[in-house]
């Protein structure tokens, strides 16, 4: 379980790693700051290290980096043309969805919202009700709690129990450690363990509940 | 029956209109997928390729053909001669550019630019006709073979447009939200940009550089039509009312010319498309109270 990070050309080069990715499992990542954690998760997206490998191999993402909208267009407008484009990997009736997502938030008065000005949370609130309106076997979600108020937290926690009940593969990278116990059935620590001028190692070490 | 004068206007007319919509198209289409206001065919340094290969084709013409009386129309040569700048395009691009585009453009633009007054001042010095026609852009010169060739260029632009906006609206919400759908924004960022290139070779080449127009037009539809703020309202309503009124002033020019010369459509652009950049930018700074 071993992972070398090429820091020069900002590229993991993979030795060995056990952790496989389950469906109806939720796996943690838990590290400090800094030491890669997002850039792993990316890793294994990009590997798509299911297992077993699922015949559709949908999956959705969750990153920390804030979304951008070019155009000054409120919200109901960005979900109208974005659930228009049928070739995206939407669920049946994604625009319905949607809206009762912010409804059962009780956020549907940010549908007529500039989204340039909505909040930290309401963006965050809106990347969730975006992702739960995709089709995906595999959801990895970097830091989605952050920014949620604590009602709007709990909500995010009964999602991830329930993707994972319904047989959705989770990967979650988070920094409250008794919330990972929670969540996740295996929860690993990303630690760093030696520098040279030009590589840093990192240990992928998997800690027992 | 249409004499020749009303023929040539309105072969003027739609060629103007032609490529003024392709232009802006190329615009927005690049300020879409660099989420840049700054980004356009001119300041991402396509714009000023075609002027290299103009430098070239008159390097090469000096060298083998100096005495070259120019008895065939040379636009064709040189924009077969920028097709054949294509692989290095890719390579440039397909790597580079689709992360840093406006820095290393603007490298691109000011080398060009630097490399055009160098042979100019050759060309001077030996005492050499410089080909300045292409530095200004105008429609003056407009012919059947030019109005023929922009109209199917149009065509074929537009069809690949209705395909590839389709394709471009999932970055609505930016790169990261995109990729999480599983879009490869890269190529398709690449893609955008050899659409620009293609289009910039096919306007230059036949009527000249028209400057700021692709920078220019995208910013004026969005302030003009409010209701256009989507990608494919602005790419085909918001852009034909421009080139409708890019026509119109082109029509000014032909009509009112100052003491027998027209003004070129190409010097109007470059005058007044940056005071209207800097309005814009102003307003938009008053709006919100915050820099851009």
């Amino acid at each position: 379980m071993k992972l070398n990070f090429d820091v020069l050309h900002m590229r993991p080069s993979f030795v060995s790693h056990g952790m496989y990715l389950e469906l109806g499992r939720c796996h943690g990542i838990w590290g400090e700051n800094g030491i890669g954690k997002t850039r792993y998760l990316t890793f294994l997206k990009q590997l798509q290290l299911i297992n077993p490998r699922p015949t559709s191999r949908f999956w959705a993402f969750l990153d920390q980096a804030p979304y951008e909208n070019y155009y000054d267009c409120t919200v109901f407008d960005l979900a109208e043309e974005l659930f228009s484009l049928s070739h995206l990997p939407w669920k049946q009736k994604p625009k319905e969805q949607f809206l009762s997502i912010l409804h059962q938030l009780n956020q549907q008065n940010m549908l007529h919202e500039n989204y340039k000005r909505l909040s930290g949370g309401q963006r965050q609130i809106l990347k969730w009700a975006l992702i739960l309106v995709q089709e995906f076997d595999f959801l990895f979600l970097d830091e989605p709690f952050q920014q949620l108020d604590e009602a709007k937290r709990d909500w995010a926690c009964e999602q991830i129990q329930l993707q994972k009940q319904q047989g959705k593969g989770i990967a979650l990278v988070d920094h409250n450690w008794p919330r990972l116990e929670v969540l996740c059935e295996q929860i690993f620590e990303l630690k760093k363990i030696e520098t040279t001028d030009e590589k840093l190692t990192f240990i992928l070490k998997e800690r027992k509940n | 029956m249409i004499n020749e004068n009303s023929l040539y206007i309105i072969m003027r007319a739609a060629s103007c209109f032609f490529a003024t919509a392709l232009l802006t198209q190329s615009g927005s289409l690049t300020q879409f997928v660099a989420q840049n206001g700054l980004a356009s065919p001119s300041t991402l340094g396509i714009g000023s390729l075609p002027l290299l290969s103009l430098l070239l084709f008159s390097i090469l013409k000096l060298i083998f053909f100096p005495d070259w009386a120019g008895q065939i129309q040379e636009w064709p040569l040189m924009l077969l001669l920028y097709l054949l700048f294509t692989p290095l395009f890719l390579r440039l691009f397909r790597h580079s550019f689709v992360k840093f585009p406006i820095l290393l453009g603007l490298g691109i633009n000011l080398s060009i630019i630097g490399l055009y007054q160098l042979i100019q001042f050759i060309f001077i010095a030996e005492n050499r006709p410089f080909p300045y026609d292409l530095y200004m852009g105008s429609f003056k010169q407009v012919d059947s073979n030019r109005f023929l060739f922009i109209t199917i260029i149009f065509i074929v632009g537009q069809f690949w447009l209705t395909n590839l906006q389709r394709r471009l609206r999932p970055l609505l919400l930016g790169k990261e939200f995109a990729e999480g759908l599983g879009v490869n924004t890269n190529n398709l960022k690449f893609e955008v940009y050899l659409f620009t290139f293609l289009m910039a070779g096919a306007i230059t080449f036949p009527f000249g550089l028209l400057n700021f127009l692709d920078l220019t037009l995208p910013h004026l539809i969005r302030a003009l039509f409010p209701w256009s703020r989507k990608l494919k309202t602005e790419l085909f309503l918001g852009t034909f009312f421009m080139a409708a009124f890019v026509t119109t002033l082109d029509m000014l020019c032909y009509f009112f010319p100052w003491k027998g010369a027209e003004f070129s459509l190409g010097l109007v652009s470059s005058c007044f498309g940056p005071l209207i950049l800097v309005y814009l930018v102003w307003r938009k700074i008053d709006e919100k109270k915050y820099a851009i």
